[in-house]
């Protein structure tokens, strides 16, 4: 393709995403927050806390039964924090960090999509379609301003690229253990899903023991929150149970045909994505190591985790798989969002739209080999002559003085 | 192997057509976000309420804790407007 063209196209995309960003920005600093979990939960406790001095014990009290007073508070605290800073409760100033959060979702997605060696082009035009996405669009600012589960998306994207490239470079495993420590700690006290960050440990190349000990560290703030609201006591609007056989046999076909109706059918979050996503399954192609290894794990890791926790809540499933599950998907989003855009690059012959050479997922294996035998040779051939150096150091030195 | 190979392209051209309606359909709609921001920058910024909004009309500074409690009250079945003041 002409370069021009490619560049004018890479442009046109990047002020797609650009205007996709003024709009939730618009939103948030235009609309009310209508989400019942954000105006009743995360900033009622925002603001209760900056009242009380950064006290909780008005989560003690009976008035808060309904709000889910266990759920972690470091993000309460962090908008508590903001409306220290500005010297009263400023609810616009929330708002405006959801937009912050957005454009950083995306630049992370275009970042590892770069990291996975797609052309600039393919990567930014498989970001503005994860930018289109519903539910990341309304927590980036349109109506659900405030939600927490944008920021464990964020969180998720630096948890995947620290394994990336935790798996792409020799050494400094030490600093990528303690990145992903921090990101679990942040995502635990976040929302209780973000625990499920300790999967991550289990792909990175360090000891089994190291694992454990890393995984142990990064679930200490989780542990004290629970303790805290075992001890306090917090009232738990829900807790897990093991389930009899009567509730599973009720609950799991319930679960399925909410997925199914929210995966398939609400095409307004989630447009054709989850069937492309499924009859691309269908299509052979050769995936990369990182999404076999690594990617392909994870998504089954949390999808599990999440029915597990759907099984065994206290909370009747009927309506509220339905109405968390979205949320629960835009976390996990990077996981899922990168395994679907190596299946469309190893179909479509994006390559031909590249701003650079031609250089996707699909060329990899070749490139790998050719790489690997170039490197073969000029080694043999280095070796040849260094080998034909020492049997001859005389006629070298001559070599060289000449 | 011809065969195969002639499948192979089709299945290619199918999701190339249907990435391709998708991107369309994805134009589409930043167009109509592109046509919302215009107007929505035509707007005063929305600086209270905020959070009671969706509920009630009053002014975010002076809901006192009560207020919240009484809301989740008004949630479960009392009317919210009789409470706001």
């Amino acid at each position: 393709m002409n370069k021009n063209l490619s560049s004018f196209i890479f442009w046109f995309f990047l002020f797609l995403i650009a205007s996709n960003f003024v709009y939730v920005s618009s939103g948030a600093v235009h609309f009310p927050m209508s989400h019942i979990d954000v105006w009743s939960s995360w900033l009622y406790k925002a603001k209760a806390l900056y009242l009380s001095g950064g006290s909780i014990e008005f989560l003690i009290t009976a008035h808060n039964q309904f709000n889910h007073p266990q759920y972690p508070i470091l993000l309460p605290l962090v908008f508590a924090f903001i409306y220290q800073i500005l010297g009263g409760v400023n609810e616009l100033a929330v708002s405006i960090v959801s937009p912050i959060i957005y454009v950083s979702v995306l630049y992370s997605a275009y970042l590892t999509l770069r990291k996975l060696k797609l052309s600039a082009l393919a990567a930014v035009v498989l970001t503005y379609c994860y930018s289109m996405l519903s539910p990341l669009l309304a927590q980036g600012g349109r109506y659900h301003a405030g939600m927490p589960d944008i920021y464990l998306t964020l969180l998720h994207w630096l948890a995947v690229l620290t394994i990336y490239s935790s798996q792409n470079s020799l050494g400094r495993n030490l600093q990528k253990t303690t990145s992903l420590v921090l990101i679990t700690i942040i995502a635990s006290l976040i929302k209780t899903e973000g625990a499920l960050f300790v999967f991550y440990f289990l792909f990175l190349p360090i000891t089994a023991r190291q694992k454990l000990l890393a995984g142990f560290v990064a679930l200490l703030g989780f542990i004290l929150w629970e303790w805290i609201v075992i001890t306090a006591p917090i009232y738990q609007s829900y807790t897990l149970l093991f389930p009899t056989v009567s509730v599973l046999t009720e609950r799991v076909p319930t679960i399925l045909s909410e997925v199914i109706t929210e995966v398939y059918f609400n095409l307004k979050n989630w447009y054709i994505t989850w069937w492309l996503f499924s009859l691309l399954a269908f299509v052979p192609y050769q995936q990369s190591h990182f999404s076999k290894r690594v990617l392909s794990p994870l998504l089954l890791a949390f999808l599990g985790s999440f029915f597990f926790i759907y099984l065994c809540n206290t909370t009747p499933v009927e309506g509220y798989v339905s109405s968390s599950l979205d949320r629960l998907l835009l976390q996990i989003s990077p996981i899922w969002f990168l395994l679907l855009s190596e299946q469309i690059m190893a179909i479509i012959p994006f390559d031909r739209l590249s701003l650079e050479h031609p250089y996707n997922l699909r060329y990899n294996h070749a490139l790998f080999q050719k790489k690997i035998v170039s490197i073969l040779t000029e080694y043999k051939e280095h070796h040849g002559s260094t080998s034909k150096e020492q049997n001859h150091p005389r006629r070298t030195r001559k070599t060289q003085s000449r | 192997m011809q065969k195969t190979r002639s499948t192979h392209k089709w299945v290619r051209i199918f999701f190339t057509l249907l990435l391709g309606l998708s991107l369309c359909m994805f134009f589409v709609r930043s167009l109509q976000f592109i046509y919302r921001t215009t107007q929505e920058l035509q707007l005063p910024l929305y600086k209270s309420p905020r959070i009671t909004a969706a509920i009630c009309e009053i002014d975010p500074e002076s809901i006192s804790i009560d207020h919240y409690h009484r809301f989740w009250y008004d949630m479960l079945g009392m009317n919210c407007k009789d409470r706001c003041e």
